[in-house]
């Protein structure tokens, strides 16, 4: 009912026209703005469906079932030289139109007439296709042996003609290296059905079966007539599911038909809007002001969109798509191809909090972890603050000097401090040769011991290799963070000293207060006050301060082998080190090769990420500036 | 707060007090000397490293020995392809490459954040409050513990191997971040300016363009420089998504001191490398000094 008022716009009051347009815009998008007589308008949102269409038909093999179902010529895979030429005269047409899509395809092809000798068969009817559809997909299964006569007769279920090598006949005729497109027969499947969105669909249809269903076939399946290989450039239906590919596009696919949805619910309420307004007898808006009264009404969403869809496509998809692994059972052992990805649940979960073992390494690794975190906000932050204190001191001459000498393990890049360090802690490195040439090994390497960093009081020190030198490991690790991180908080401190005003310091000054009081007074308090939130800001950055730890001493050393829980020894070069933080961890869970847990990655990947972003938001919530900024 | 009834304690003529000052200064030097060591013998070691011939760490002396100085390790960076006939190194040409997505990170996260920020800053909208927590609670999320993901989405635009489409994440990543600096500042600058520019007929874009962008020049310094900064050290990503022929600068230096890789590992190279990559980018770090440091107090203050 609707729909025909829609197409009959007349004039006449009434929001029942209102409502028209806008179901037209629901049924095609543009098509309410063309009713409204918006031509610019409706030429606008005609390009969404088009362009949806175009890379979904562009990404699909429809055009080929399209052909299949309604019996229009079609090249079968045949791979006989004698077949080829025989049915080659197809009926006028819907050859001509078909030919873009059958270029590549020099096979024979069938005729109308053998079409219509086996119309009704199953395929047309199983996806709802026009009935009137002449041909059955099984007929054109059937190997074609000579004549449309021929292929009439090979058109039973189980067409005993059917030849397996013409099946997997990737050479067309006469040998010559062309690839021939086969035809999934689905009349050879139990039940007769087939995957259509997987063999035919295109970005988004076959996205979304993917995203559904994770894949349904791998590597030596039969399927449709034919044997499942790792990849098949042609008739791609034969190619292996590869499950994480299926879930990455399908997230993808799922994300642009959100946002498409969203411009389509925009027409729609453009068109019923625009309706109204002409049916209450206003004058009809031209394109230019349309444009100019969305550029004002949703200036912030256009102008932000930029950094809307960076987020969403390389931030928010990538966090859901991590978040969905969880679920699965996707580790090393899943080869991509030969198995499938299965959704396990909560089973990944339920092993990491039940089994003894992972819960016992986690929490080494948790605890040591937020000990880092701790340790390394509160050194750089305490040297930085003294260095700051030292620089800015009156009694310091030629402040720029030391100060530009001071900065520079800030100024230069960490990645290339960490690795000059690596060298530096090296058996043969700088530390250990210094200690050797300056007479100190030994008093070094005993007190080391004695304090229980060093397990045994080796010369030259190893310091990230062997098992007993655990905590000389950490404690290095420490120590170069300090030192590259220290210049950053002075630099810093410096500049909210630079704030406080000198008048206070007169002022205590006159009443009598030691420089001590006058630090522990003025200065303490305001430096903290100005610099929890970066302190904050330090400590999440720290607790995934991924490079500090694996640049320099790659996780190492590893642990004694006599304490690794014997449900744990099976993930082997993933173990983490003694030195390895949880992002260092899940870092080895992902990507040493062969031994790849990544679902447990995902898991603890959520973890980190609950447990860091509800510190730094709730942090940020409770912050002056959020609540006067948010409130407005 | 001290006690006002005690007398003054800085009263000239105080001798131990001048002692005391005298000491103060003394222990300062020292402080500062000390830590200007520790900084500056890891980079002499690691320039004396560089120019000494062969491939051993263990050869290294502190006090640079002139008899093995040479300059192979330059020469090398300069001169070595891993397949011949490219236009330059395998150094020089990872160099350009990171460089150029330094440069085009730069713009796109300075035109996106700032434009973002005075989105923000400026207006009222439906969601903004949560459009902020969600940004923040999304850059939380360290970028390669979604990497399988990221590899498919470059995967499916056709962007493996393709340097300049790091960029994306690059930016995606800063976004949250600089969002909340440039908001912060933006907020700081009177809205009487730019209510006055409205009312004078300026555009919501001209008033960011004429008036915001000129007045937040600190903060867009801070963006640039560290946008700038981001692509050079960072190893993961380049590590999944590109092949070695479109290696970074970074994962080029990397190769060089893993000692797995034999064909490539030459710690002493790697020092030569560092320093010809470290010396233009502490360059431009002092450079842009002014608007670090006061781009870090504004990150402090406004959190």
């Amino acid at each position: 009912m609707l729909e025909t008022e829609a197409r009959q716009p007349g004039p006449g009051p009434g929001a029942g026209k209102a409502l028209a347009v806008a179901a037209a815009s629901l049924i095609l998008p543009g098509l309410g703005q063309f009713l409204n007589r918006e031509r610019p308008k409706a030429l606008i949102w005609l390009l969404l469906p088009l362009l949806l269409i175009a890379v979904e038909a562009g990404s699909s093999e429809w055009g080929r079932y399209i052909a299949l179902v309604r019996g229009a010529p079609v090249t079968l895979s045949v791979m006989e030289a004698g077949a080829a030429k025989t049915a080659d005269q197809a009926g006028g047409a819907a050859s001509g139109s078909l030919a873009d899509l059958l270029a590549a395809q020099p096979a024979g092809s069938a005729t109308e007439g053998e079409g219509a000798a086996s119309s009704g068969g199953g395929e047309a009817d199983l996806y709802g296709s026009d009935s009137a559809s002449p041909i059955s997909a099984e007929s054109l299964y059937g190997d074609i042996e000579a004549s449309p006569e021929a292929a009439a007769t090979a058109a039973t279920p189980a067409s005993p003609a059917t030849d397996e090598n013409s099946l997997y006949g990737d050479f067309a005729e006469g040998g010559d290296l062309k690839a021939t497109y086969v035809w999934p027969d689905y009349s050879r499947n139990e039940g007769g059905r087939g995957h259509l969105f997987r063999d035919y669909g295109g970005f988004f249809t076959r996205g979304l079966w993917g995203l559904l269903t994770l894949g349904r076939l791998v590597i030596d399946h039969e399927y449709s007539g034919a044997r499942i290989v790792l990849f098949d450039k042609v008739s791609r239906w034969k190619s292996a599911d590869n499950s994480v590919v299926l879930l990455g596009n399908g997230l993808i696919a799922a994300a642009l038909l959100v946002l498409a949805g969203f411009f389509w619910v925009f027409g729609i309420i453009d068109a019923y809007r625009t309706r109204k307004r002409l049916e209450s007898g206003a004058a009809a808006e031209d394109f230019g002001s349309f444009v100019a009264r969305v550029w004002e009404s949703l200036f912030v969403y256009i102008v932000s969109a930029p950094a809307f869809v960076l987020m969403l496509l390389f931030t928010l998809i990538p966090i859901v798509f991590t978040f969905l692994l969880a679920f699965t059972n996707y580790t090393y052992k899943i080869k991509l191809g030969l198995y499938l990805i299965n959704w396990s649940g909560l089973d990944t979960f339920k092993l990491l909090a039940m089994d003894p073992g992972w819960l016992r390494v986690f929490g080494q690794i948790f605890l040591w972890t937020i000990f880092w975190a701790l340790m390394s906000s509160f050194t750089v932050y305490a040297l930085g603050f003294i260095n700051a204190l030292i620089v800015e001191s009156p009694l310091i001459k030629a402040k720029r000097v030391w100060r530009t000498i001071m900065i520079l393990p800030w100024a230069i890049p960490s990645l290339v401090t960490l690795m000059v360090f690596r060298n530096a802690f090296d058996k043969d490195g700088l530390i250990n040769q210094f200690l050797f040439a300056s007479g100190l090994m030994e008093p070094v390497t005993n007190f080391l011991f004695h304090i229980g960093l060093e397990g045994r009081p080796d010369q030259p020190i190893f310091w990230f290799q062997p098992t007993y030198n655990g905590n000389l490991a950490k404690a290095v690790v420490v120590l170069v963070n300090l030192w590259l991180g220290a210049p950053y908080h002075m630099m810093m401190i410096i500049g909210v000293l630079a704030t406080i005003s000198r008048e206070l310091y007169e002022a205590a000054e006159i009443d009598g207060a030691t420089p001590f009081q006058r630090f522990r007074f003025i200065t303490l308090p305001m430096v903290l006050a100005a610099t929890v939130p970066a302190l904050i800001m330090t400590f999440s950055f720290n607790f995934n301060n991924f490079g500090a730890v694996y640049f320099l001493t790659g996780g190492g050393p590893i642990w004694d082998p006599a304490h690794i829980p014997d449900s744990m020894r099976i993930i082997s070069a993933a173990l983490p080190g003694q030195t390895d933080i949880l992002i260092s961890w899940i870092y080895k869970l992902s990507f040493v090769k062969d031994f790849e847990q990544y679902n447990v990655a995902a898991v603890y990947s959520i973890i980190i990420f609950a447990l860091v972003g509800g510190f730094a938001t709730f942090n940020m919530l409770r912050t002056k500036s959020f609540k006067d900024g948010g409130a407005e | 707060m001290s006690d006002p009834t005690r007398p003054p304690a800085n009263i000239p003529g105080g001798k131990r007090l001048r002692l005391r000052r005298i000491l103060l200064a003394v222990f300062q030097y020292a402080w500062l000397l000390a830590t200007c060591a520790i900084v500056l013998i890891p980079l002499v070691w690691m320039v004396v490293a560089s120019l000494t011939k062969g491939k051993l760490l263990s050869g290294i002396p502190l006090i640079p020995d002139f008899s093995k100085f040479s300059l192979e390790h330059y020469a090398y960076l300069f001169t070595y392809q891993s397949m011949t006939g490219a236009p330059f190194s395998d150094f020089v040409a990872a160099f350009f490459r990171s460089l150029s997505v330094a440069v085009l990170n730069t713009f796109v996260v300075v035109i996106v954040t700032t434009l973002t920020g005075y989105v923000f800053s400026r207006f009222r909208f439906k969601g903004k409050k949560a459009l902020l927590i969600a940004f923040l609670l999304l850059q939380m999320f360290p970028s390669f513990m979604s990497m399988i993901a990221l590899f498919m989405i470059f995967r499916t635009f056709g962007w493996l191997n393709q340097p300049l489409w790091l960029v994306m994440i690059y930016a995606a990543g800063a976004i949250p971040y600089n969002t909340y600096l440039v908001r912060g500042y933006m907020g700081s600058i009177p809205r009487s300016i730019d209510e006055a520019a409205i009312i004078d007929g300026a555009s919501k874009l001209e008033v960011f363009r004429k008036i915001m962008l000129p007045l937040a020049k600190p903060i867009i310094g801070f963006l640039a420089v560290n946008a700038f900064m981001a692509p050079w050290m960072d190893y993961m990503l380049p590590y999944q998504l590109l092949n070695m022929q479109n290696q970074t600068v970074a994962i080029f230096l990397y190769r060089l001191t893993d000692p797995f890789i034999t064909v490539y590992y030459n710690p002493l190279n790697f020092m030569a490398g560092a320093i010809v990559l470290a010396v233009p980018i502490t360059l431009v770090q002092f450079w842009m000094q002014k608007f670090i440091v006061y781009g870090m107090s504004a990150g402090a203050e406004k959190g």
